[in-house]
């Protein structure tokens, strides 16, 4: 005998190892490598700290006073910085993250503000129709009125533009609410389907839609 | 694992040996699985990025070469929204002065529920964070600082024509900016009537009322 006889398991062993490999591989792959883990928690540092925690949660300022025109355009505008000094001329003059806007805004200068959500250029989106629909903020950016730096909370995803295209119901509410995270709706499919009778709401699925 | 390793060394030290091991590499797995789409600063890797970023400039994106004669107009200036076309326009509905540069006295346009409505809509979005919801004037901006907003129930607001409010939303007053570039002109307007319903509300005025309830007055 060559071999010592523990040699016989070898083949077995190399094997249930090789196989266990792949399959946790594989596991860890699926897991962690699409959208949900690559693109979910996303938060860069801002150049300035802006908290959407303080303006849009404690002051209980409206999206709209500054992404003005979401309900008509592709995207979502950020506001200009003279808007902000509509209120910081007079309050925290002295905070450091405030004399950096003034600077800016005193200069002319754009606020390098680093982009969170973004979508590749192939993909074509229009928060418009949404929120005309009546889909809220909240179905895809999370609650941004809790956030002190913002944070992406959803893949972004095809598959997740698709599973609401299909199923839309549960994620429409009434015009006055989509800028309420806050609010509860008691019974969303039934408020959803309604909606979608009354507004003749049919989101497409077709590659045409999203890609041109 | 284990159990085959037992099977071959009832007892044995491999078991000992397997078992926290195994435990360990459990604990690790699940330390993982609740870290998937944690928070990090790192921005998306992206393994194939064909055609993600296209040689061209996607709104409110800096542009490095403005092409000769081009003035940049405002960065809330949009093609497809507020801004260009509505600053270039002329005319009391944009201007909210007449031909011969007098406030006009009314909205130039139909009043009606709907009307009202958006300009109640529009008055929650963009004046109650600092006038409050009924236009008292009094909301928590002026403890962090903001010199007190007039009371747009005020005599003085209710005798304004109806373009000079207009002009204060557009233009801004001493201590107010001017909203005119981030809301559209018959949103103005709109907002415009609903302050005229507020202070109507406010003071209660007797044509509000039908006759016998006026009939009931002191
Ligand atoms: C006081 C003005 C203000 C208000 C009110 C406000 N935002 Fe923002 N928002 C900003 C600014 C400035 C930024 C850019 C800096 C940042 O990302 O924090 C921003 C960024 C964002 C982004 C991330 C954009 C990106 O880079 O992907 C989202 C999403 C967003 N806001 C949603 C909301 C929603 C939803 C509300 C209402 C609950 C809201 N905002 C209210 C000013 C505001
Ligand atoms: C309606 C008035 C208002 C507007 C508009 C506004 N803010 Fe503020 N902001 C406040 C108030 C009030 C506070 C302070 C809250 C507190 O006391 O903690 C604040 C706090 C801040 C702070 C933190 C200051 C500190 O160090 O505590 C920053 C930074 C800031 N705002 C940036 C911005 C930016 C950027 C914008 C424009 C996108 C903006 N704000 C628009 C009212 C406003
Ligand atoms: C149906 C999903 C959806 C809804 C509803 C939605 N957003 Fe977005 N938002 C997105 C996506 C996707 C992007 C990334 C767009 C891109 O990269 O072109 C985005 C980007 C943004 C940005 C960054 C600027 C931009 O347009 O790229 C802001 C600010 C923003 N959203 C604010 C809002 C606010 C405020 C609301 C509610 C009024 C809202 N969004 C509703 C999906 C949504
Ligand atoms: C939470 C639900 C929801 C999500 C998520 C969502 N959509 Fe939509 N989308 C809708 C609804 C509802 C409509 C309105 C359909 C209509 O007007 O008939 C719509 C319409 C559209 C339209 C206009 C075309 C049409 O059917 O009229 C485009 C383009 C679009 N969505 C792209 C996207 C993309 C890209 C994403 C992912 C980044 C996305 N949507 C995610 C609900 C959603
Ligand atoms: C509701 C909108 C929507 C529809 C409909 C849609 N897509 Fe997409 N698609 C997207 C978005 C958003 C992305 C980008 C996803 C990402 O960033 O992970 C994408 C990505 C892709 C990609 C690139 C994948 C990659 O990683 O390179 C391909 C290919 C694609 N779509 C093909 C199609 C085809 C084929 C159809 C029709 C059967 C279709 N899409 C319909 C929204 C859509
Ligand atoms: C950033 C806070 C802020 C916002 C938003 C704001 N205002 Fe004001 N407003 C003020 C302040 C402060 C004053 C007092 C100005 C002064 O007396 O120096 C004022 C004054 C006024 C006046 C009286 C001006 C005068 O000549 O006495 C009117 C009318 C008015 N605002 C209407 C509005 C309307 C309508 C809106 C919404 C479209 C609005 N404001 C939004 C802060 C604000």
């Amino acid at each position: 005998m060559v071999f010592p006889g523990f040699m016989n398991k070898v083949p077995m062993a190399v094997l249930a190892g090789a196989l266990g490999l792949g399959a946790a591989l594989t596991a860890a792959i699926w897991y962690w490598g699409g959208p949900k883990h690559t693109e979910v928690g996303y938060s860069p540092k801002q150049p300035i700290p802006f908290s959407h925690r303080v303006h849009a949660g404690d002051l209980g300022m409206d999206c709209r006073f500054c992404h003005n025109t979401v309900e008509r355009t592709a995207v979502a505008p950020l506001p200009s910085g003279e808007s902000c000094m509509s209120c910081h001329a007079f309050v925290k003059k002295d905070s450091e993250g405030v004399k950096r806007l003034a600077a800016a805004v005193a200069k002319n200068e754009a606020i390098p503000w680093v982009r969170v959500h973004r979508l590749p250029d192939y993909a074509r989106f229009h928060h418009g129709v949404h929120v005309q629909a009546g889909v809220s903020c909240l179905s895809c950016h999370g609650r941004i009125d809790q956030m002190t730096q913002v944070r992406q909370v959803e893949p972004l995803s095809m598959s997740w533009c698709l599973d609401c295209h299909r199923k839309p119901e549960a994620q429409l509410r009434p015009a006055h609410l989509i800028t309420r995270l806050d609010a509860v709706i008691p019974d969303p499919v039934a408020t959803g389907r309604r909606i979608m009778e009354s507004r003749h709401l049919k989101p497409s699925t077709d590659c045409s839609a999203c890609h041109q | 694992m284990g159990k085959r390793n037992n099977a071959m060394d009832p007892a044995g030290p491999v078991s000992h040996r397997v078992m926290p091991m195994g435990a360990l590499f459990l604990l690790i797995a699940l330390a993982l699985v609740s870290c998937r789409g944690g928070r990090t600063e790192r921005p998306p890797i992206h393994l194939n990025p064909n055609m993600m970023n296209q040689a061209r400039y996607n709104p409110q994106t800096l542009s490095r070469n403005p092409p000769d004669g081009v003035v940049a107009f405002g960065r809330d200036a949009r093609a497809d929204g507020v801004g260009r076309a509505d600053l270039l326009k002329e005319g009391p509905a944009q201007t909210g002065r007449d031909a011969s540069g007098k406030w006009v006295a009314r909205i130039p346009a139909a009043v009606t529920g709907d009307f009202i409505n958006r300009g109640r809509e529009r008055f929650d979005i963009h004046c109650a964070v600092c006038h409050g919801e009924t236009g008292s004037g009094k909301t928590v901006l002026t403890e962090k600082g903001l010199p007190p907003p007039t009371a747009l129930i005020d005599a003085r607001v209710v005798a304004m024509a109806d373009g000079e409010i207009f002009g204060i939303i557009t233009a801004g007053a001493r201590n107010m900016a001017g909203l005119g570039k981030r809301i559209p002109a018959e949103d103005r307007w709109a907002i415009v009537a609903y302050v005229r319903a507020l202070q109507a509300a406010r003071r209660g005025v007797p044509a509000d009322l039908s006759d016998s309830q006026r009939g009931a007055l002191p």
